[in-house]
């Protein structure tokens, strides 16, 4: 590991005594990882001053809600066109008060029992029942269907909320790859869109190469669009090794998922490591 | 409004405390500014200045406030403007004779614009990154910032650690004056 990379720890004290020794005699025979060190220092000792941090955020408030105020209390010059004020807010009236007309006329959405809803978590499977099959191109490959609870009644079902972006896990999917180990996802398709699922099952593969799992596996984390903390589902991934010794992937699930958008993220089995995350959305029936 | 400790108030980033300085103390702010020829946000950067600049100095153990705190921010205030049109114009600004009233409270500019510096380029990364970083220089551990922040593993919380704080380095790096003021 290069010596720059351990900068923060070693100004938070998380080097052992020798990691220290080592890094403060690389420190006296470089002068640029001296400067570095001093630089760094700085930087962590501004930024742990909690109270700096909120005090500057509370007058960023106050600048922008006062600024706001003072507008209002007449320091922006009056409107050239008052009469256009008054006739965007009786046509918006006019709007508003079609739409409302027009939603009651909708009929209304049944109401799903709160159980409904959500999805109970399937356990991970022991041991992955596997069949396998001849893919188009002649190679082999694995297809799981993982035993489930059964949720058929509830497929039908369609719930708008669960085709919602969630910008939290939007935010993740930038950038997301792991630093030792490299997947090349060829399957789903990053968004994948268009998924049908037939009697209450979505068939979906995952196909890829990967590369520094140094003996590890993968495993599969399937979340709801409305809770990323918690997966819905745990499912291991085969790595297929060929002569060469390339490792690869190719496995397809039968997922019992009612319609919606859900995330997915493969992680490494023994350090829970991400390397990827993506998405994919399970059309209305 | 009058507050009972307004520096106690600045210390813990009490927002009724900014609120109450504001309301009493910066139109007479925007007005020095504007005599001078700066613009409303000139004048709302030396209030914003003027506190940061208070914050730092009663945080050391030897700081007393020995006039009203009114006088006392003023005074800072007015060190602020001159410093700023000073330096906008490359040459010494007539003030204006309610401005030469306040005696100017001394600041140490070197400090104020290291600090400055590394407030602008933490201003400028994205929300996500200035919550994961706050928590990282705080010594939060990776796990803890995992969980509070619900990033679904340890591994991942440690790259985007990774990621913000090298953004916020290319930040810093990329401010005028960032070799003199923090390398050497």
């Amino acid at each position: 590991m290069d010596h720059k990379d351990r900068i923060d720890d070693y100004i938070t004290g998380n080097l052992t005594p020798e990691q220290v020794k080592i890094f403060e005699e690389a420190m006296a025979l470089d002068a640029g990882l001296r400067k570095e060190v001093n630089f760094q220092r700085q930087l962590h000792g501004h930024f742990q001053d909690e109270g700096r941090q909120r005090l500057l955020s509370v007058i960023d408030e106050v600048i922008n809600d006062q600024s706001t105020g003072n507008r209002q209390l007449g320091e922006k010059p009056p409107p050239k066109f008052p009469w256009l004020k008054w006739t965007g807010l009786t046509v918006i009236l006019i709007v508003a008060t079609w739409f409302i007309w027009w939603q009651s006329d909708v009929k209304p959405k049944p109401v799903l029992p709160k159980q409904e809803v959500g999805f109970p978590p399937p356990p991970v499977p022991k041991s992955i029942p596997e069949e396998v099959i001849p893919t188009e191109s002649g190679e082999l490959r694995a297809e799981v269907e993982p035993e489930l609870e059964k949720n058929e009644g509830l497929l039908a079902e369609v719930d708008p909320r669960d085709f919602n972006v969630n910008p939290s896990m939007e935010s993740l999917m930038t950038g997301m790859r792991g630093d030792e180990v490299d997947i090349t996802l060829e399957a789903p398709l990053f968004n994948a869109k268009g998924l049908k699922s037939k009697k209450g099952k979505t068939k979906i593969t995952f196909k890829g190469k990967v590369e520094g799992l140094m003996g590890q596996g993968i495993n599969l984390q399937v979340f709801s669009n409305q809770d990323i903390n918690q997966p819905i589902a745990t499912y291991p991934i085969e790595i297929l090794t060929n002569e060469e010794g390339s490792t690869s992937f190719d496995t397809t699930f039968r997922l019992e998922l009612k319609p919606g958008l859900y995330y997915f993220s493969l992680m490494t089995s023994e350090d829970e490591t991400e390397v990827i995350i993506g998405k994919f959305l399970i059309d209305k029936p | 409004m009058t507050l009972t400790d307004p520096i106690a108030g600045i210390r813990t980033g009490d927002r009724k405390t900014v609120d109450s300085i504001w309301t009493d103390l910066f139109p007479a702010v925007r007005k020095w500014v504007r005599d001078c020829g700066g613009s409303d946000d000139d004048a709302k950067d030396v209030f914003q200045d003027a506190l940061m600049v208070i914050y730092d100095k009663a945080g050391k153990p030897d700081f007393q406030l020995t006039s009203k705190f009114s006088t006392y921010f003023l005074g800072i205030c007015r060190n602020l403007v001159g410093n700023l049109f000073q330096k906008r114009y490359r040459r010494d600004v007539t003030l204006s004779d309610e401005l030469k009233s306040i005696a100017e409270e001394p600041i140490d500019y070197e400090v104020r614009d290291r600090k400055k510096l590394l407030d602008n380029a933490r201003k400028q990364l994205g929300h996500d990154c200035q919550r994961v970083l706050d928590l990282f220089f705080q010594g939060i551990s990776m796990v803890e910032i995992a969980a509070s922040l619900g990033f679904a593993s340890e591994g991942y919380a440690k790259r985007r650690k990774h990621q913000c704080k090298e953004r916020l380095v290319d930040l810093v790096r990329s401010q005028p004056g960032f070799e003199e003021l923090l390398y050497n």
